[in-house]
């Protein structure tokens, strides 16, 4: 063996010696729910010692059916495996997300209404509609080369409105919220929202100016509806803006391509 | 209980028949779920108000969503005879997945790069590799890079060769494929590390 593949082993050892010591395979066995009371019991205890190790059980702890029915909805809903077949079954109903089935049977009708209010406090809301790419206004038009799509011209510095509306009628918005930026391969642009105004059908007119700074060229503009206290941060945006939409269960992000240029039409 | 998958589970899953679908999602998601957990709390560290549970779920059903793109390719690639169970097998992928979208690349289904073409045009590492003068920080990093740039399978023969440091003959055996094999393969990883450390090292 030579010398530096030798290092390299001896290294990998350290470095797993070290991940072992500071989360052993106890927490491989919470995400499968392998482990004992007992032990689960400990590492509750230990969650509760530091930032890190609340973080760490957090994480490790085990994603269930909502989740597993989230991934297949997925998965089908991207075309990545055909509609249920052969089977003649139908593809199982997707669960709510992070929902608790609860069944309540047996009760007075005072404990039944009870009930009936902390079911309701049990389930999670309806997953965010979907959203259609936004309609952008008080602009101007540009042809663009070679595909002659128009797109939207955009000046810096100048308010502009931009519109989303739900694919169907959305009845539950009063807890949502909207913002929107520019983004170009990982560069960001910010847009200042100058006003709000909701429809309620579920659209939303968004009243917006870019920052001066926002350099000329093609941007996709995004618009971002969730509700309050579920909105993803940036970090976690940039992340998954790979296509021209994306849903959540607490939000969804919606695009369209725009043209930022100093002066409207160019000549 | 997770290792009973079958080839033929695989395929009805692929095809989207239920209950096989939601079963191998309900099978892989522990070992997904555990992968990334564990890199993303070693490579981006506790992090006050970040929704790390959140975090989690989006990586590994970015996994899932790998597995099955491409008509399943990632998955249809696992090879029960070469010794590698599909829990090991997804795991190696889903390290590879959220290392590559940490490290910023939206891609990271290269091309596997034991490709004997691509590693004959390689140069030979003919000044040897005791000439190779790398820090243990570098080669901790260069353990990084092997996890984004290698194959499931790249991976865990790497691992027989060169960190459990099994002979080619020991892992013929346990891989089922043959000594030549094994020897071409343990030459292509060397060069592979090499071009990566001289990757790091210009960086």
């Amino acid at each position: 063996m030579d010398p530096w593949l030798r290092e390299l082993a001896k290294v990998n050892r350290e470095k797993q010696d070290a991940e072992r010591n500071r989360l052993d395979e106890r927490w491989d066995r919470l995400s499968s729910g392998d482990l004992s009371p007992e032990e689960e019991a400990e590492l509750r205890a230990l969650a509760e010692t530091s930032e890190e190790a609340r973080e760490a059980y957090e994480a490790f702890r085990p994603l269930g059916p909502d989740f597993h029915a989230r991934v297949a909805r997925a998965i089908r809903e991207q075309g990545l495996a055909a509609p249920a077949a052969g089977t003649g079954e139908r593809p199982a109903k997707p669960l709510p997300f992070r929902g608790r089935a609860a069944r309540w049977a047996g009760w007075g009708s005072l404990a039944a209404a009870a009930a009936a209010l902390l079911v309701t406090a049990l389930i999670p809301p309806a997953p965010v509609s979907e959203y259609a790419a936004p309609e952008v206004s008080g602009v101007s038009s540009f042809r663009g080369e070679p595909s002659a799509t128009e797109l939207p011209v955009v000046e810096p510095g100048r308010p502009f409105e931009v519109t989303v509306s739900p694919e169907t009628r959305a009845d539950d918005v009063e807890d949502l919220q909207a913002f929107c930026f520019l983004s170009r391969g990982q560069e960001l642009g910010s847009l200042q929202v100058l006003k709000t105004l909701w429809d309620p059908g579920g659209a939303v007119k968004i009243e917006t100016v870019t920052a001066r700074d926002v350099g000329p060229g093609t941007w996709t503009l995004w618009v971002v509806l969730g509700r309050e206290g579920e909105m993803p941060d940036m970090d976690h945006l940039r992340r998954l803006l790979t296509t021209d939409r994306v849903r959540q269960r607490d939000w969804v992000a919606v695009s369209r391509k725009v043209r930022i240029q100093s002066g409207g039409l160019p000549p | 209980m997770p290792d009973e998958v079958t080839r033929d589970d695989v395929e009805r899953a692929l095809a989207g028949e239920e209950p096989a679908l939601t079963q191998l999602i309900k099978k892989l998601t522990p070992v997904i779920q555990s992968r990334v957990t564990r890199i993303l709390l070693r490579r981006t560290g506790a992090a006050a108000g970040r929704c790390i549970r959140q975090e989690v779920e989006d990586f590994t059903q970015e996994v899932f969503l790998g597995l099955f793109a491409g008509g399943g390719k990632v998955l249809r690639s696992w090879q029960p005879e070469r010794g590698l169970s599909l829990l090991n097998f997804v795991g190696y992928v889903a390290e590879r997945r959220t290392a590559s979208i940490l490290r910023g690349k939206r891609s990271p289904w290269r091309e596997d790069p034991t490709l004997p073409e691509e590693f004959d045009n390689q140069p030979s590492p003919d000044s040897g590799p005791e000439e190779i003068a790398a820090s243990r920080e570098e080669l901790g990093l260069l353990l990084d890079r092997l996890t984004e740039e290698l194959s499931p399978l790249g991976r865990h023969l790497f691992d027989l060769l060169f960190l459990r440091e099994l002979t080619p003959e020991e892992v013929a055996r346990e891989t089922s494929m043959s000594p030549d094999a094994v020897y071409q393969w343990k030459s292509r990883l060397r060069k592979l590390c090499r071009r990566l450390l001289d990757e790091m090292s210009e960086s």
